[in-house]
C-alpha cells in the first residue's frame, strides 16, 4: 500500500459524508486593542513577572540589573536588531550556544500580546530561532507597550494588517514560564522550559 | 508491560476499586481537574457561547472536511513540509520509521501524542531499532514504569510522588536525591531529558488542532517539551488524526477557548505553538526536515454515520474528570488507549465491537460528560446507540438478552405484568433477587400489595 | 387542587430498560403502548425523574422515525411532569408545617438535574412544608445506580452508593429525600454500618402535611 493510495481513499470516503455549506466566516479586518491594565493583571496571574521602561537601551540596562539581583553570572543571549541595542546598553551578549548552559538567559522581542488572557506572542524568525524561547532557563520578552490587542483573534487581523496571509513557521503563544502538574497534580514551575518568564513594557 | 483488556474491564474495575494508593491518586485528580475548571468557567462570562462557537467550528471542519485537508496539505508542502496518509495504525507506524531510517537518526525524542498510543508508534519504532525517549513528564514517568497513560491529558495521574521517586531511583544514574518533594523530582527529570534534547536525531509530536488555511499544526502545551521536541532535532515528524482539522485560525482559536478551560482549567495553556514549516535557523545551516502524518484509522467512515459527533471531541478530558465511574476506577481499568466516556465511544468504533464489550455498558447514564463536554457531545445517547449495536450482534449475555426480552414483553401485557408482579412480590419476602450483590441488604416489599393495587382498593373503599 | 387522578392500571413500564440495554425496537414497542394508555389526560405525573425523563426526552428520539408516533411522543413530552415539577407548577402549598424535626439530605438524582431539572422544584417544596433539607457535598455526582449499570457492575456501583451515603452523613443528616425511586431503592441497598439512613420518596414527606393519612 502506497502513501498515494491511502491519501485517495481517505480523501473519497469523507467526500461521501454530506457536506453542509456552511463556509467560515469572514476574517475579521482591523484589530482591536487591549486594556493595558487588564492584560498586566491577567499576565501576572499567569506567573508572568512584569516590569516597564520608556526604551529599550533602558529596558535592557534593567534586566543586567535584574540578573545580577538573581546572581545569574553568564552574559544573556539576545539576538536579532536586538543586539546593537544590547552593544548600546553597554554589555556583549552571549552566543545562541549558551542557552544549553544551565542558568541561561534569553532576552526576545515579542510581537504582541493578548490582553484578554494576559499572553505574548513570539515570532520565530532565522536569527531569533522557536527554540531559544523553549531552551533558555530565564526568558525576558520585551513588549512595545502600544502592542497590546484585546483577544487572541486580534492577533492574525493585527498579522493580516501588517503581513500577508503568510505566517512565519512558528508562532508561539506564550502564557507563562514552563509547568506540569504531572505528579500528583501539584503545579511545578520550569517543567523543561523557562522557570521563569519576565515582561518589560517598552513605552507607553 | 503490564497489560490490560478492555474485555476484562469489571475485573480490573474492581481491583482498581482495592487499590488504596490508585484511589488516594484518583481522588486527589478529581478534586483537582473539577475545582480547576469550575472556576475557570466562573471567570468567563458566557461558556455557553464560547462552547457554542467551538462547536460550530468544528462542525464547519467536518462538513468540508476533504476539502480542508486537502488545503492544509497544499500549505504544508508550500511552507517546506510533506504530508503523508496513513489508512490505519500499522500504515503511520510505517511510514514515521521511514522517515526516521530515512533522517538517518536513532535518537527520537517524543511529545506526547494520544495518536501515538492509538497505534502503537512507540514500541514498533523501539522494534525497529530506535531509542525513543518520551519528554512530556507524565509520559515520561509511565515510559519508566511501562505502563500505559492513564488519562488522555495527565498519563501518570494514577502515580504518588513515591511511586515516581522509586522509579526515578531506578532508573537514573546519577547520586541519590535529597528527598523526594515534587520539585526535586521535577528537577530531576528536567535534568535527565534536557540532555535527550540536546542530542536526539527526530522529534515527534501531537497535534490538538490543523489549521487548513495556512496549513498550521497547532500544539497545546504546559511544560514546553512538545516544543523543544519540534525545534531542536533536524528532522520533526507531527503525528495527527484527520478530525483535528479546522478551517481558519480563527476557528482553531475558538476551539482553544474551551479546550484549556475544559482541560485544565486554564485560559491558556503556558505554550500554544502554531508550527507552519520547519525551523528556519541562521546557525543550522540547512533547513529542519518536516513531515506531518495524518492518520485516519476508521475515522472517515465514522462522519457520515450516527456516530459523527464523536469526531467533534478535543480530548480535552473533562468528560473523563467528571465521570463517576472514571475518578472511581482510574483509566487502566478500562484497558483501552482512551478511557473514560469519549474513550467508550470511541475504543469499539476503532476496534471492533466484540473487544470493547463492557466500555458502552460501564456507564450509569448519569449524563455529567455530556453536562461539561464542550464541543457538546451527546455522550450517553452514543453510548446508547453502541448497546444497540451489541444487542444487534448478539454481544450481550444471553441472560441479560432473555431477562430483559421477557420482561419487555411483560412491558406490553398489562395483566401478565400485574400477575408477575404479585408473584415477584410475595418472592421478595423469602429471597433477595438474583442480581442483588454480596453488601446489599434484602428489601422487602412495604404495604399490602403493588401501589397500583392499593391505589385501586383505597378508591373503591372510598367509594 | 381540584384535578381528577387516575392511576391506570394497565400503565407498566416505560421501558427505559429496553431503552438502555440495547433493546431498541422492543424499548419502541412499550413506548407505543404506553402512549395510547397515556393518551387523553392533561397531565402525566410521574412520581420518578428518570421515568418523566424516559417520556419527556427519549421517547421523541426513540420514535423520531415515525411521523405519527413521534408527534405523540412530543405531545406526552408536553404534558408530562415529574411530581415536585407538577405540584410547584400548580402552586401546592401544605396544609401545615411539618413537625418534623430531622435533618434531611436531599438527593438530587442525575435524571432530576438532567432530564426534567426539577430538583430545586424537590427541595422548594419540602421547605416549603417546613422540612430541614440539605444538599450533600458532590450532590451533582451519580449515587451508582444506573438501572442495569447496579447489576452488571455492582461493587462499582455500591462504591458510589457509599460515597454519596458519607456525604449525607457528613451533613449530620438523618435520612436521605430523593424524587427518583431508582436511587432510593439503591441506596436503601447499601445503606448499613454508619451509613444506616432512612430513605424516602418526596411524596411520602408530603402526605402528612398534605392532610393524606400516612406519616413515613
Amino acid at each position: 500500500m502506497n502513501g498515494s493510495h491511502s491519501r485517495d481513499r481517505i480523501l473519497s470516503r469523507l467526500r461521501q459524508a454530506p457536506s453542509a455549506a456552511s463556509r467560515a466566516p469572514a476574517n475579521p479586518l482591523s484589530p482591536v486593542h487591549g486594556d493595558p491594565t487588564r492584560f498586566r493583571q491577567l499576565a501576572r496571574d499567569n506567573h508572568i513577572h512584569c516590569e516597564h521602561c520608556d526604551e529599550v537601551t533602558q529596558g535592557l540596562q534593567r534586566i543586567r540589573q535584574w540578573m545580577q539581583e538573581q546572581e545569574l553570572p553568564s552574559a544573556p543571549v539576545v539576538s536579532g536588531p536586538l543586539l546593537s541595542d544590547a552593544r548600546a546598553a553597554g554589555w556583549e551578549p552571549g552566543p545562541l550556544s549558551d542557552l544549553r548552559r544551565p542558568h541561561s538567559v534569553w532576552i526576545n522581542q515579542s510581537w504582541c500580546a493578548v490582553a484578554d488572557t494576559g499572553t505574548l506572542v513570539v515570532l520565530s524568525r532565522p536569527e531569533a530561532p522557536g527554540y531559544a524561547n523553549f531552551l533558555a532557563e530565564h526568558h525576558w520578552l520585551l513588549l512595545d507597550a502600544g502592542r497590546i490587542l484585546a483577544t487572541k483573534n486580534d492577533v492574525w487581523a493585527q498579522w493580516r494588517v501588517e503581513h500577508d496571509d503568510t505566517l512565519p513557521p512558528a508562532v508561539h503563544i506564550i502564557s507563562g514560564p514552563s509547568r506540569t502538574a504531572d505528579i500528583e497534580q501539584t503545579l511545578q514551575l520550569g517543567a523543561h522550559g523557562p522557570r521563569s518568564l519576565n515582561l518589560m513594557l517598552v513605552g507607553r | 508491560m503490564m497489560r490490560y483488556q478492555a474485555n476484562a474491564f469489571k475485573r480490573q474495575a474492581n481491583k482498581a476499586l482495592q487499590d488504596t494508593t490508585l484511589q488516594q491518586a484518583l481522588d486527589r485528580a478529581q478534586t483537582g481537574f473539577v475545582a480547576r475548571r469550575a472556576k475557570a468557567l466562573e471567570l468567563v462570562d458566557d461558556f455557553e457561547h464560547l462552547k457554542q462557537q467551538a462547536r460550530a467550528a468544528k462542525e464547519r471542519a467536518l462538513s468540508e472536511a476533504a476539502y480542508l485537508l486537502e488545503r492544509f496539505e497544499c500549505q504544508v508542502t508550500a511552507n517546506g513540509g510533506r504530508v503523508h496518509w496513513a489508512l490505519d495504525g500499522a500504515e503511520l507506524n510505517r511510514t514515521v520509521i521511514d522517515i526516521c531510517r530515512q533522517a538517518g537518526g536513532r535518537r527520537i525524542i517524543k511529545g506526547k501524542s494520544m495518536v501515538g498510543e492509538e497505534t502503537g508508534l512507540n514500541p514498533a519504532l523501539e522494534a525497529a531499532g530506535f531509542e525513543l525517549v518520551e519528554t512530556d513528564l507524565g509520559e515520561y514517568i509511565i515510559q519508566l514504569a511501562q505502563e500505559p497513560p492513564s488519562h488522555i491529558i495527565a498519563p501518570a495521574i494514577h502515580k504518588t510522588r513515591h511511586q515516581v521517586a522509586d522509579l526515578f531511583a531506578r532508573h537514573h544514574r546519577q547520586p541519590p536525591r535529597t528527598g523526594d518533594s515534587i520539585a526535586n523530582l521535577v528537577a530531576e527529570a528536567r535534568q535527565q531529558l534536557r540532555a535527550q534534547f540536546l542530542s536526539a536525531d527526530v522529534g515527534i509530536i501531537g497535534a490538538n488542532l490543523l489549521v487548513a488555511e495556512t496549513g498550521s499544526v497547532v500544539l497545546v502545551t504546559n511544560e514546553g517539551n512538545g516544543d523543544l521536541s519540534a525545534n531542536l532535532p533536524r528532522t520533526r515528524i507531527v503525528v495527527a488524526s484527520i478530525e483535528k482539522i479546522v478551517a481558519t485560525l480563527e476557528d482553531a482559536n475558538a476551539v482553544l477557548e474551551v479546550l484549556g478551560r475544559s482541560a485544565t482549567g486554564q485560559a491558556m495553556t503556558a505554550y500554544t505553538s502554531f508550527y507552519q514549516g520547519p525551523v528556519q535557523d541562521d546557525a543550522a545551516g540547512s533547513p529542519q526536515s518536516y513531515h506531518v502524518v495524518l492518520l485516519d484509522n476508521g475515522r472517515s467512515d465514522l462522519l457520515a454515520g450516527p456516530y459523527r459527533d464523536i469526531l467533534r471531541c478535543i480530548k480535552c478530558g473533562a468528560c473523563l474528570n467528571h465521570c463517576p465511574v472514571y475518578s472511581n476506577v482510574g483509566g487502566h481499568a478500562y484497558g483501552s488507549v482512551y478511557p473514560g466516556p469519549m474513550g467508550s465511544v470511541l475504543e469499539p468504533l476503532l476496534h471492533e465491537l466484540a473487544s470493547t464489550r463492557p466500555l458502552p455498558n460501564a456507564s450509569s447514564f448519569c449524563g455529567r460528560c455530556e453536562e461539561v463536554c464542550p464541543m457538546g457531545i451527546p455522550l450517553p445517547r452514543l453510548l446508547r446507540q453502541l448497546r444497540d449495536r451489541q444487542h444487534e450482534q448478539q454481544l450481550e449475555p444471553q441472560g441479560w438478552r432473555r431477562g430483559l426480552g421477557i420482561y419487555g414483553w411483560l412491558s406490553r401485557h398489562p395483566r401478565c405484568f400485574r400477575l408477575t408482579l404479585k408473584l415477584l412480590r410475595g418472592a421478595l419476602w423469602l429471597v433477595p433477587p438474583p442480581f442483588w450483590g454480596q453488601g446489599r441488604r434484602p428489601l422487602r416489599p412495604a404495604g399490602r400489595g403493588t401501589f397500583v393495587e392499593q391505589w385501586h382498593r383505597a378508591s373503591r373503599n372510598e367509594r | 387542587m381540584g384535578h381528577r387522578l387516575s392511576v391506570p392500571r394497565d400503565q407498566t413500564c416505560c421501558g427505559q430498560p429496553g431503552y438502555n440495554g440495547g433493546h431498541r425496537q422492543q424499548a419502541r414497542a412499550v413506548a407505543r403502548s404506553q402512549l395510547q394508555l397515556l393518551a387523553d389526560f392533561d397531565f402525566v405525573v410521574v412520581p420518578s425523574a428518570s421515568c418523566a425523563g424516559m417520556f419527556i426526552n427519549h421517547y421523541p428520539l426513540l420514535l423520531a422515525d415515525d411521523p405519527h408516533w413521534h408527534e405523540a411522543a412530543l405531545d406526552l413530552a408536553g404534558r408530562t411532569r415529574e411530581l415536585s415539577q407538577f405540584l410547584r407548577q400548580q402552586q401546592w402549598q401544605p396544609q401545615r408545617r411539618t413537625s418534623d424535626p430531622r435533618r434531611l439530605a436531599h438527593h438530587t438524582s442525575c435524571a432530576s438535574r438532567r432530564e426534567t431539572r426539577s430538583h430545586s422544584d424537590t427541595r422548594q417544596l419540602l421547605l416549603a412544608a417546613g422540612y430541614q433539607v440539605e444538599e450533600p457535598a458532590n450532590a451533582e455526582i451519580c449515587c451508582g445506580f444506573g438501572g442495569s449499570f447496579a447489576a452488571k457492575f455492582d461493587r462499582l456501583s455500591q462504591r458510589l452508593g457509599h460515597q454519596k451515603l458519607d456525604a449525607c452523613a457528613a451533613l449530620a443528616a438523618e435520612a436521605v429525600v430523593s424524587a427518583d425511586l431508582g436511587c432510593l431503592l439503591h441506596l436503601e441497598s447499601v445503606a448499613g454500618g454508619p451509613r444506616q439512613l432512612p430513605v424516602y420518596h418526596v411524596a411520602e414527606l408530603l402526605a402528612p402535611v398534605s392532610g393524606g393519612r400516612r406519616t413515613p
